[in-house]
């Protein structure tokens, strides 16, 4: 690593000039499990209800108990070597989240794996970090990737000794590590500290004000960073009850938000949409704060349509698997005059302010800040910020050159002066991705798949809106009539999770592309529009 | 569910999932009245969005206890909810 390269690592972890990770005070995620376990013990920490209507939950001291007998079963009847790292194909049930404690207790980092992806993209993945085990709950398929192991019910496993307590992770070892959506699986997995989780977990509890007792409704998947993060990580910090559900369903959600009460429900937009469809009472419960939502963009029309069905606010963050979770997120303590101007009447509703323990900034190409209006680049730096790219310290130099993160994320500030805070709008992305679902998939990598097909000429994917989806995948497809759809679909997934795969698959001559070979994006997204209805 | 206009409405409903179906499924017809729609392709939001369209549609709004996942178990289903709805209504 050279100086300037080791000075932007330095720079980009600090928080208003503090070193990172600071010395004292909260270490890892596991001293809160500690400090509830103690405390509130018999509290309820999970409610995980199930899809046939039956629920489960798990308090503080059953996570707490059921991770060390999880962390004792991984170094002895496993024999896991000491701080290997292990794959995890968690879905939204207590064995999950249970063998993701159990793995941080015993001080292995964990690759969190999304189950439902193809064979080939784990097996990437495991191969870039040498894991050769991948924990798994009862509610998989244990067969489908080499290496599973399925976790016992930690109701069955033995207590470990009273004298072997695993030793607390360090704040600056790596914990997590999650997959993007970049050019290839392979060369670009995040690799997050215990003091990274900390720092959002921490951000996400002021930031929400979420206090013990309170129920925070989830239904994102947790092998995302939302759903590890907010919905799990925040509300352990917290002391509070996460309610999460096996994923959404729009006919039971209105029932979880009236049996459940919870204070704030994390959604993706299209959830909010599904959910405004489907509502048919006058009032969320008492306790209901707002829902917060990221992962793809808000329209203004979303956030009108829930407030006028359901009367809530939406608060919309913004944030990468780099940045840990969240760096910005719409304030809740602001009045409705500037809730209705910053979002509900805005061209682009904004993704709000930069959140506790992290600084959020427009560059432009010269690298200085630009004026609010201006466009440039949102570039974050603070806490929350990743450690690096996990063997890829080319691409990590690359996203914290100038000591900044680069979210190849374009946007504006928004000095807004009545409230004095400073807002952040997002306007498009640099990078060719498609946000389906809440799952991102990148363009490129899904054109090369497509070329890769036998008999393909060319191919081109585009975005394109979608009235409920936010957004789905095209394709301009360049190849002769024996190619068939069947078969490029079979071929895409193997590649690519079902969420993802493409709506629309339409035969074109010729790709539209510029002399020097670029595909031209504006021209393939008017080709591929979605037809008038 | 008999008569003239429950057969109407059955019709009607068939033309909307028609127009929201992933792919081709052919024949179509009241053939598919009781084909499940998860096999059709519907998953929950493809299912949202035809709860949008059959209540533009057929001008009717399904109260809280008929938004189930029975309702939108079939083609024929839908239309029987839709059809008692009116009729509580009319």
């Amino acid at each position: 690593m050279d100086d300037r390269t080791t000075a932007d690592r330095d720079l980009v972890h600090r928080y208003r000039g503090a070193p990172f990770p600071a010395a004292g005070g909260v270490r890892s995620v596991l001293d809160h499990l500690d400090r509830h376990a103690r405390e509130r013990g018999g509290e309820p920490y999970l409610t995980t209800p199930a899809a046939d209507g039956t629920e489960r939950t798990l308090t503080y001291a059953e996570l707490d108990l059921h991770s060390r007998r999880t962390a004792h079963w991984l170094d002895t009847a496993l024999g896991l070597p000491a701080g290997e790292t292990v794959g995890l194909t968690p879905v939204n049930d207590i064995p999950s989240v249970v063998a993701l404690f159990g793995a941080l207790r015993s001080g292995r980092p964990v690759l969190v794996l999304n189950p439902a992806d193809p064979v080939a993209r784990v097996a990437e993945q495991t191969a870039a970090l040498g894991v050769g085990t991948i924990l798994t709950g009862p509610a998989t398929d244990g067969d489908r990737f080499p290496g599973t192991v399925r976790v016992p019910g930690a109701e069955r496993l033995p207590d470990p000794p009273a004298d072997r307590s695993p030793a607390a992770p360090e704040p600056d070892a790596d914990m997590l590590y999650f997959g993007t959506s970049g050019s290839t699986a392979a060369s670009k997995l995040v690799a997050q500290t215990h003091a990274n989780a900390v720092a959002n977990a921490d951000a996400m509890v002021r930031h929400h004000g979420l206090r013990p007792g309170d129920a925070f409704l989830g239904c994102l998947p947790v092998h995302h960073v939302n759903g590890v993060h907010l919905t799990l990580m925040a509300t352990l910090a917290a002391g509070a009850r996460a309610v999460l559900a096996p994923g959404f369903d729009p006919f039971r959600y209105p029932e979880l938000l009236t049996l459940h009460r919870p204070r704030v429900a994390s959604v993706v937009p299209s959830v909010l949409d599904a959910l405004t469809a489907v509502w048919r009472r006058r009032e969320l419960p008492a306790e209901f704060s707002h829902f917060v939502t990221a992962a793809a963009p808000l329209t203004a029309e979303t956030a009108r349509a829930v407030h006028a069905r359901t009367g809530a606010r939406v608060l919309q963050g913004y944030g990468l698997t780099e940045t840990t979770n969240f760096s910005t997120t719409m304030p809740r303590d602001i009045g409705d005059d500037a809730y209705r101007r910053l979002l509900l009447d805005a061209d682009i509703p904004t993704v709000g302010i930069a959140v506790p323990g992290n600084e959020v900034a427009v560059l432009g190409p010269d690298g200085r800040r630009a004026r609010p209006g201006e466009p440039g680049e949102i570039c974050m730096r603070g806490h929350n910020v990743m450690s690096r790219y996990a063997g890829n310290a080319e691409a990590t130099a690359e996203a914290f050159a100038g000591g900044w993160f680069h979210s190849q994320d374009l946007g504006h500030e928004v000095l807004d002066e009545e409230t004095g805070r400073t807002y952040f709008v997002i306007t498009g992305r640099s990078k060719n991705i498609a946000k389906v679902r809440g799952e991102a998939v990148s363009l490129e990598e899904m054109e090369r798949a497509l070329r890769r097909l036998p008999g393909v000429l060319d191919a081109a994917c585009a975005a394109v809106p979608d009235p409920l989806l936010g957004e789905v995948v095209a394709v301009a497809l360049h190849a002769p009539a024996t190619v068939g759809d069947d078969a490029v679909r079979t071929h895409l997934r193997a590649h690519f999770a079902e969420a993802v795969q493409p709506d629309r698959i339409l035969r074109v001559p010729e790709v539209p592309r510029t002399a020097t070979g670029k595909i031209l994006r504006p021209a393939l997204r008017d080709l591929l529009a979605p037809p008038p209805r | 569910m008999t008569g003239p206009r429950a057969d109407a409405e059955l019709s009607a409903v068939l033309d909307v999932i028609r127009g929201l179906l992933p792919g081709p499924v052919s024949p179509w017809g009241p053939e598919r009245a009781d084909d499940p729609l998860a096999d059709l392709g519907f998953d929950s939001l493809r299912t949202v969005r035809l709860l949008v369209e059959v209540e533009t549609a057929l001008d009717v709004e399904l109260p809280q206890d008929r938004v189930t996942a029975d309702t939108f178990r079939t083609a024929r289903t839908l239309a029987e909810a839709v059809h008692e709805t009116r009729r509580a209504h009319g």
